[in-house]
């Protein structure tokens, strides 16, 4: 069924992807939102009928066997699927309400494509048809950024990242001789650098999931649209490093490096996500910054579950995106306004908004929290609560604009946006959906659920951090790209010192000074030699007898050496 | 007997006699090039359909008496890896064809020497037999010479000097073995006989050592890539370019050919010394290639470290095993390498002219081309080895034939392909700069409308090789 949906979905894509003019372009959106909604419903039906089906053919053969193309329909890959496809679904939705793009269609192409590319990746069964749906992922990236100075570091970094797992998934098939993901276990019996394999994957992986030390890509985004961003963040390079990492650490965890490596880098990433996303006053870069530190703590958790996914992380998931996007609600009254300084100054006019918006956040955080309890309930790891405790801190600074709302009357923002009513309805009628179906079957009765929801709002009002918005005002801090420098410092400008280096000393000064100089001067000199060889004068004479010696000498001592 | 592979052979002979007769200073020749180019593609889809897949070695064969008193007879014959590289050789001079500037398609001379070069690459992959390989593989040295020295543009003559130098030396080194193999033969011999001649080790030396030079000196190895490189960084003639670079293909079918069913006992010594300069090459080159700032550098880098991998990869599994399967691999990949290449510099060196002629800073230069700027980005992620073509999972597949012959020259391998992606990448967004566009407002000639279609459909080729290599084929 699933490869009967993946179809489905490219098909629809297909349609989505011919231009049409401005005036039809909602109701085309339109179309494809219910196309891809009753596409959904059949998945959903058929995911919750169960069974397993496998659709497999052959798609090449290699020296180790036959390329398969395999879409695999089980319980688990149905389960895997399902954020995504509704992460995808609702920013199709989002698209068609919103003016978001010149073309919508085109841009609900590229998701559709990108979802097929997910979903190939998560049933892939061989090693060609994982790396060509990771690569198509990160190549639709480009098409859902489109903004070439945004996407400039992204793509360098994930070329990278694509790279070190290409490479490790050659060693894999050199040394196994199969494409088969199920018999990457095997790898362990022949041995050999499985260190190598194991850190070499892990860095792929941060580098997609654009962990501490590796954020300057998706930071890069920040010039993007919030839509944009967000899409990126939850369907793109993060989303494809979570599968890679769910299909191999099977592996790499036989590595000694494995597990503190990845703890390590989790947890840097946790603190420095919250750091920054404290501090900055851009907010796309908090919401950047707060997406990272989101998927560290979801990397450590899936890896306390053994990467086994469960209901638990598809609603984690998931209730993280709606609180996004109750931000982008949040920024989109705002009059689009990035700076969180200029937001303060500027509250919300539209009340009834504003408390939507308001609920819907705290809606997610009693999801969010409930989730975390759950899930520790089956772990006692109480470092859980410990990010808790982060995350309410740093998403309170970030709504700190709310509690306006409350305190005192402002001079509020005239309203200036031109969507209808009805429209903006749509969005939190969607997103209210959501959050009720989340919020099914949690521990309502546990005080954790309920804590970190009111510790919330009581920070939104008085927050003991408050005073990091004096840092909001320092250009310094704000406009220093530090990830950039230091990318510039250790990897490209050693690269193009040691490169101008080898040209110059070898290429110029040893080869066009040495030899072709060389050889040019000793052709000249040779000219020489023989023009003065034939010329009457003593000198030419003198020549012509030392050369005749010189071969009498040599003819002499290579014939006492062969008598 | 009328053999289809002799008709094949005579297309680009016939088309160079045509465009001798052409009419000087007009675009005559140029049209006869490309209407023979094109003929040319349509006889090789014709000769695939005949051809036998699993059938092994040369296939459609015919022979010749040449030399009745040295009994030297000609032999030709047609494989599916040669004739998927004469394909290749054929669509990237189409793309050279389409993308020459107006002014270089009256050049009748460099039409000629164009349609004789095709003619001597198509004899060089057809060639079985020793003498007509050498034939072929020293005959093309002269046209490309005149081609270069008529319409390259190279500066320094003392470089093409020394390229004409370096390549002659190959083949009087090609020539000595292969004259001291005849004394041991008594006569000519097929190519994959050569092998398997016995002959004393220090002959064999002498002979493999010059064979394997001979060969290397079509491929711009580590000290003596820089009159290649220098004469190719040079040439501002979209076809030169690309018949330069074809050059080292000739070095690296001389390696197939000669080395497809065993390496030779007397070389097997020295195979780690080559080993070594080619992976010192590829991270020299990749390096000066990222410290240079001209793209048709990075362009030549990029090539030559592609090279270095196909030579790798079949002089290192020929001594274990050079399958059928992994050779068609790399035939694959180098199908797709070598369109990709052509396109991207007739694509580049467009963009430099367009550049000079508006007398604006190459950084941005794409930003004003918008339908030249999508083409030349899908080149380059073709080129980078993104899954759409079938270089993506063929290198996959020679990378990973690599790793298993040594863990340490896969590594070096994958790290300058690492480089030299990202650099090929970095430069595809210096050119799509927006920074610069804003400031100036100048009407660019973008592709036009035949030239879109042309582009598309090359596009379309390589797509579809994702899903079958052979598409083509019926």
């Amino acid at each position: 069924m699933i490869a009967y949906t993946t179809a489905l979905l490219f098909l629809i894509g297909i349609f989505a992807s011919f231009r049409v003019s401005v005036r039809f372009d909602r109701l085309a959106s339109f179309m494809v939102c219910l196309l891809v909604g009753a596409t959904f419903w059949g998945f959903e039906q058929a995911a919750l009928e169960g069974g397993e089906e496998i659709l497999s053919f052959m798609w090449n053969s290699s020296p180790s066997g036959d390329i398969k193309i395999d879409i695999i329909s089980n319980a688990y890959n149905y389960g895997l699927i399902l954020p995504f496809f509704v992460i995808t679904i609702v920013f199709i939705i989002n698209n068609t309400i919103f003016r978001y793009e010149e073309s919508r269609n085109n841009h609900n192409a590229v998701l559709l494509f990108n979802l097929v590319a997910l979903i190939m990746m998560i049933t892939s069964n061989n090693f060609v048809q994982l790396l060509s749906a990771l690569f198509m992922v990160d190549i639709l990236a480009l098409f859902i950024v489109k903004d070439v100075e945004a996407y400039r570091r992204y793509i360098l970094i994930n070329i990278v990242a694509d790279m070190l797992i290409f490479m490790v998934l050659t060693l894999i098939n050199c040394r196994v001789d199969t494409l088969d993901i199920g018999e990457i276990l095997l790898y362990k019996k022949e041995g050999g650098y499985l260190d190598f394999i194991a850190v070499s994957g892990l860095l792929s992986v941060f580098i997609k999931l654009g962990y501490w030390g590796f954020q300057v890509g998706l930071y890069g985004l920040r010039r993007v649209r919030l839509h944009r961003l967000q899409e990126v963040l939850f369907l793109s390079s993060p989303a494809a490093a979570i599968i890679i990492l769910m299909k191999f650490h099977i592996l790499w965890r036989s590595s000694f490096y494995y597990v503190p490596l990845l703890c390590v880098m989790s947890i840097l990433t946790i603190i420095w996500g919250f750091v920054a996303s404290v501090i900055y006053n851009d907010y796309k870069s908090k919401i950047i910054y707060w997406q990272l530190m989101f998927w560290a703590l979801f990397v450590v958790l899936l890896n306390f579950y053994g990467f086994v996914w469960s209901e638990n992380f598809t609603r984690l998931l998931l209730a993280m995106f709606v609180l996004q996007l109750a931000l982008y609600g949040l920024y989109f009254y705002m009059r689009r306004r990035s700076q969180v300084i200029k937001m303060m100054l500027h509250p919300i006019s539209n009340k009834g908004a504003a408390y939507t918006i308001g609920t819907i956040v705290t809606a997610m955080f009693v999801t969010i929290s409930g989730t975390l309890t759950l899930l520790y309930n089956n772990t006692n790891r109480y470092y859980i609560w410990l990010f808790g405790i982060l995350f309410t801190f740093t998403l309170s600074t970030t709504c700190r604009q709310l509690h306006f709302l409350f305190k005192k009357k402002m001079k509020y923002e005239v309203e200036a946006q031109s969507q209808s009513q009805s429209y903006k309805t749509l969005f939190f009628a969607i997103l209210i959906v959501i959050s009720y179906v989340l919020s099914l079957g949690l521990p309502y009765l546990k005080p954790t659920t309920w804590g970190f929801a009111l510790a919330f709002v009581v920070l939104c009002f008085k927050n003991p951090l408050a005073f990091t918005y004096k840092l909001y005002k320092k250009q310094n801090l704000q406009n220093n790209d530090w990830g950039g420098h230091l990318y510039r410092l250790f990897a490209l400008r050693p690269l193009v010192f040691a490169g101008r280096c080898l040209f110059v000393v070898f290429d110029r000064i040893v080869i066009e000074k040495g030899i072709i100089s060389l050889s040019v001067s000793c052709g000249r000199c040779a000219l020489r030699i023989f023009r003065k060889l034939h010329n009457s004068r003593i000198i030419g004479s003198i020549l012509v007898i030392i050369l005749l010696i010189a071969l009498l000498y040599a003819s002499f001592v290579q014939g006492e050496r062969h008598v | 007997m009328f053999n289809l592979l002799f008709v094949f052979m005579m297309v680009p002979l016939i088309g160079c006699m045509f465009a001798i007769m052409a009419k000087r200073n007009d675009s005559n020749a140029y049209f006869v090039s490309l209407f023979t180019t094109f003929s040319a593609i349509i006889a090789s889809l014709l000769l695939f359909s005949r051809i036998n897949y699993i059938g092994d070695g040369m296939q459609l064969k015919y022979s010749f008496l040449w030399l009745e008193s040295m009994n030297i007879i000609l032999t030709f014959g047609m494989d599916i890896f040669s004739l998927l590289m004469l394909l290749g050789i054929y669509i990237s001079f189409a793309i050279g064809l389409v993308g020459l500037p107006e002014a270089d398609r009256k050049n009748k001379t460099l039409q000629v020497m164009i349609l004789l070069l095709l003619w001597l690459f198509t004899g060089f992959f057809a060639a079985d037999d020793l003498v007509s390989f050498y034939i072929f593989f020293a005959g093309m040295l002269i046209p490309l010479y005149m081609a270069i020295g008529l319409d390259g543009n190279i500066r320094k003559k003392s470089t093409l000097y020394l390229f004409f130098l370096y390549n002659f030396a190959g083949i009087l080194l090609l020539l000595f073995a292969i004259m001291i193999a005849f004394r041991f033969y008594h006569g000519n011999m097929l190519l994959r006989e050569f092998s398997l001649i016995k002959m004393p080790m220090k002959v064999g030396l002498f002979v493999w050592g010059g064979v394997c030079l001979s060969f290397i000196s079509r491929i711009p190895i580590w000290p003596f890539h820089y009159w290649i490189s220098s004469i190719s960084s040079g040439i501002k003639n979209p076809l030169v370019y690309i018949v330069t670079n074809l050059m080292p293909l000739t070095g690296l079918y001389g390696f197939i050919r000669f080395w497809q069913s065993a390496i030779a006992d007397s070389m097997r010594a020295y195979v780690p010394i080559m080993v070594a300069f080619c992976l010192l090459t590829m991270l020299f080159i990749v390096l000066t290639g990222i410290a240079r700032k001209q793209f048709l550098y990075k362009l030549f880098s990029y090539m030559t470290v592609y090279y270095l991998m196909f030579l790798l990869a079949v002089v290192l599994l020929s001594s274990i095993f050079l399958t059928d399967t992994l050779l068609m691999n790399i035939g694959y990949a180098l199908f797709i390498f070598l369109i990709v290449n052509s396109s991207l510099v007739v694509l580049d060196l467009r963009l430099e002219r367009e550049s000079a002629i508006h007398k604006i800073e190459y950084k941005g230069v794409l930003a004003y081309m918008p339908k030249l700027a999508a083409v030349f980005a899908y080149f380059v992620l073709i080129a980078i080895g993104l899954p759409i073509s079938s270089m993506f999972w063929n290198n996959f597949i020679i990378i990973s034939a690599l790793f298993n012959f040594s863990f340490f020259i896969g590594l070096v391998v994958m790290v300058a392909i690492l480089m030299i992606s990202i650099a090929l990448l970095y430069e595809l967004y210096l050119m799509r700069d927006l920074q610069t566009y804003a400031t100036n407002n100048i009407e660019f000639s973008d592709l036009t409308r035949s030239e879109q279609a042309f582009f598309i459909s090359i596009i379309l080729i390589l797509f579809l090789s994702f899903f079958n290599p052979l598409w083509f084929v019926f």
